[in-house]
C-alpha cells in the first residue's frame, strides 16, 4: 500500500503541461519574397528596369550623379562629364558612403546598358529608389562607344529551327535554399547584406543562348516577342526551342502569385528578352533569390534582328545608329 | 489495523493536498498578450485575408488601432509548395499582393514571425457539402440535412426563415463528421417556436457548411461551458485552436458554404 501511494505521489505532482515552446523559422527565400512585395515588388511593376535616356541625361549633367561602372581604362578612354568611375565592387559601399538621396536622380552607366540595368535593380531592391541605368549605355552617349551593340545585332545562326511551338513551363517547386550569412539581424539588414555580395560578385550574363538542354531559357516579355506573326520576316519561327514564355506588364507572370516557382533550382536559367536591359533586372532580382539565372547579352537583337525591325510591335526595341546620340565627352580621369 | 488506517488517511491527505497549485490560492491577474489570428477561408472565393492582432487587458476597451500588429512577416503556402506573401494593408489585415482564387481541395499553410515568435497553421479547404436530402424534424423543431461526408471534413449547418426580412440562426447548433463515403446527418439549432407552423412551410431553409475537420475541436471547447462570449477578444478559456505559436490562438480554417435547402 505504501508503495502504491509513494508511486501515485511521485506521479501526481509532475506538471501535465511539459510540451516545449513551438518554434520555426521562416523560409530565408521567402522571407525575401515578402520583404519586396511590401516595398513595392520594384521588378515586377511599370518601375522596372527604370530605363533613362542619353537625352535626359545630357539635360541634367550638373543635377543627377552619374556613376560610371566601366573598367578605368574604359573610363579614361572617353566618360560622360562629371561622371564618377565606380567598380561594380566598390558600388554598394559607395551608395552607402554617399547621401543618395540628396540626387534628384543616380545614373548608372555601363558600356551597353546590360550591367547597369542589372547594378540598378539590385541597389532598387536594396532600397534606393532614386538609381536608375542609362538606356543602352555608353552605346547611345556617342558614336564612339557603339561598335560593340551595333556588332551584336544579328540573327541566329540556327534560326531555321526557332519555332511558335509552345513549350509548356514546369511545374512549381521549392523556392532555392537561401543562407543568411548574418541570420540574427533584421529582415533588412540580411537582405542588404545579400544584395551587396551579389553586386560584388559581378554580372551574370550569357553571350550566346544556350542550348535548352543546358539551360532552363526565360522568354520574359508580351507574346509579340514570343510569337513570329505571319507575312513577317522569320514568319512563324518565334523563338527558340524549348524557349518557354513569361509575360511582363501587366502579367508580371514572375511574381510569386504566378509562376516564379516554375523555374528550376537545380538548373541555370537564361533570361532574354528585346534588348538584354529588362532581362539583366530579372537576373538581379533572381539571383538575390537564389535562382542560378543569367542574362543573354542584347536579348532578341543578336537572335532576330531582322525579325525585330520588320515587326511594328518589336521595332522600337531593335538598336540602330538612330538611338545613338552625338553628346561630348571627355577623356582622362 | 487502526495504525493502518491512520497512516491510509494521512497518505490520502497527502496525495490530494500535496500537489495543489499555488496559483489557484492566491489568483493571478497579471496581463498576458497573446496574438490572435483570424482567417476564414472559403472555397470558390477570392483568398480573404489574415488578420493579425494581439488581445488587451481586461477592462480595455476594444479599439483595432490597438490591438493591431503591424509588423509580422507572413506567407502563404499553397499545396505544399507555392510561396504566396501576405502583406499589411490596414487593422491588422494581411492580404496576398495579387488576387488568389480559392479551389476546393487545396492546402493553405500559414506562416508567420512576429518578433521571436514562430506562428503556423494549415488548413485543407473542404469541398462544397454534397446534401442528399433535408427536411424539417416536427419533434426536436430542428432542420436536419443528410450529407455524404468527405475525409478531412466535419460539417455544421444553420436554419434560415426567409421572411422579409429573413432570419437565421445566431449559430451552428454542433459539428457533425463521419466516415468519409457514409451518410451524416447534421441537424440545425430548433427553430424558435413562432416559425414551427405550417405556415413558414416553404420558408424553412436549411444551410450546410463543411469545414476543415480541425473545426470541430475549437467548437466543441468554445461551447464546452466557458462564459467567453468572444474568444477572439478575451483570449482566455480551454478552447482549442488550429494556430501554433508560443502565446498565439486563433483560427486558420478553410470553409466550404453550402446552397440553402428549402424544407417544408
Amino acid at each position: 500500500m505504501l508503495f502504491v501511494f509513494s508511486f501515485l505521489l511521485l506521479n501526481n505532482c509532475v506538471e501535465d503541461n511539459l510540451a516545449p515552446p513551438f518554434t520555426g523559422q521562416l523560409n530565408p527565400a521567402a522571407e525575401m519574397l515578402v520583404y519586396f512585395e511590401s516595398q513595392g515588388d520594384f521588378v515586377n511593376s511599370n518601375l522596372a528596369p527604370a530605363l533613362i535616356d542619353a537625352q535626359e541625361v545630357n539635360s541634367n549633367l550638373t543635377n543627377y550623379l552619374i556613376v560610371d561602372l566601366r573598367s578605368n581604362s574604359d573610363f579614361q578612354t572617353g566618360h560622360i562629364e562629371g561622371a564618377v568611375n565606380i567598380l561594380n565592387d566598390s558600388l554598394y559601399n559607395f551608395m552607402k558612403n554617399i547621401d543618395a538621396g540628396s540626387y534628384p536622380k543616380i545614373i548608372l552607366v555601363s558600356r551597353n546598358g546590360q550591367s547597369s540595368a542589372y547594378f540598378t535593380c539590385l541597389l532598387r531592391l536594396a532600397g534606393y529608389k532614386n538609381v536608375y541605368s542609362m538606356k543602352y549605355g555608353m552605346a547611345s552617349w556617342n558614336h564612339f562607344f557603339s561598335d560593340e551593340w551595333l556588332g551584336a545585332l544579328s540573327d541566329a545562326v540556327n534560326i531555321a529551327s526557332y519555332t511558335n511551338d509552345d513549350f509548356p513551363r514546369n511545374n512549381l517547386t521549392d523556392l532555392p535554399q537561401v543562407v543568411f550569412e548574418n541570420p540574427g539581424a533584421s529582415l533588412p539588414e540580411r537582405i542588404n547584406s545579400r544584395i551587396k555580395k551579389i553586386i560584388t560578385e559581378g554580372f551574370y550574363y550569357s553571350n550566346n543562348l544556350p542550348s535548352e538542354n543546358i539551360s532552363y531559357i526565360v522568354c520574359y516579355g508580351k507574346m509579340r516577342l514570343y510569337y513570329a506573326r505571319r507575312f513577317v520576316t522569320f514568319e512563324g519561327r518565334g523563338h527558340p526551342p524549348g524557349a518557354i514564355s513569361y509575360l511582363d506588364s501587366p502579367d508580371f507572370e514572375l511574381r510569386s502569385g504566378k509562376y516564379l516557382q516554375s523555374l528550376p533550382t537545380d538548373k541555370p536559367i537564361c533570361v532574354y528578352d528585346y534588348d538584354g536591359q529588362q532581362s539583366a533586372c530579372m537576373t538581379a532580382y533572381l539571383r538575390v533569390l537564389g535562382y542560378d539565372a543569367s542574362s543573354l547579352l542584347f536579348g532578341a537583337n543578336q537572335l532576330f534582328y531582322s525579325r525585330m525591325i520588320d515587326e511594328p510591335d518589336l521595332r522600337e526595341y531593335a538598336f540602330s545608329s538612330l538611338k545613338i546620340n552625338n553628346f561630348p565627352f571627355v577623356t582622362g580621369e | 489495523m487502526k495504525r493502518l488506517l491512520k497512516i491510509f488517511f494521512a497518505l490520502l491527505l497527502i496525495t490530494f493536498s500535496g500537489c495543489e497549485n499555488e496559483e489557484l490560492l492566491t489568483p493571478q491577474f497579471d496581463y498576458e498578450e497573446y496574438i490572435v489570428v483570424q482567417a476564414e477561408i472559403q472555397a470558390n472565393r477570392y483568398f480573404p485575408a489574415v488578420r493579425f492582432t494581439k488581445t488587451l487587458p481586461l477592462g480595455v476597451p476594444y479599439r483595432i488601432e490597438d490591438a493591431e500588429l503591424k509588423n509580422v512577416t507572413a506567407y502563404l503556402k499553397r499545396n505544399g509548395v507555392q510561396i504566396i506573401p501576405l502583406l499589411y494593408t490596414s487593422q491588422g489585415l494581411y492580404k496576398t499582393l495579387d488576387d488568389l482564387f480559392v479551389v476546393e481541395g487545396e492546402i493553405y499553410e500559414l506562416f508567420a514571425m512576429r518578433d521571436e515568435t514562430f506562428i503556423y497553421s494549415i488548413t485543407r479547404i473542404p469541398y462544397k457539402p454534397e446534401i442528399t436530402n433535408a427536411y424539417y424534424n416536427s419533434s426536436t423543431y430542428s432542420i436536419n440535412a443528410s450529407v455524404n461526408a468527405k475525409e478531412g471534413e466535419v460539417y455544421a449547418a444553420m436554419w434560415i426563415v426567409t421572411t422579409t426580412p429573413a432570419v437565421k440562426a445566431d449559430d451552428y447548433y454542433a459539428v457533425s463528421s463521419a466516415d468519409p463515403g457514409t451518410n451524416l446527418i447534421v441537424a440545425t439549432s430548433p427553430l424558435p417556436q413562432q416559425y414551427r407552423g405550417g405556415n413558414y412551410s416553404g420558408l424553412r431553409y436549411i444551410q450546410v457548411n463543411s469545414f476543415d475537420q480541425s473545426f470541430e475541436a475549437y467548437f466543441n471547447s468554445r461551447t464546452s461551458g466557458s462564459e467567453i462570449t468572444d474568444p477572439f477578444v478575451q483570449g482566455g478559456g480551454e478552447i482549442i485552436w488550429n494556430v501554433q505559436g508560443e502565446k498565439t490562438i486563433g483560427l486558420f480554417i478553410g470553409v466550404s458554404r453550402g446552397t440553402p435547402q428549402m424544407v417544408f
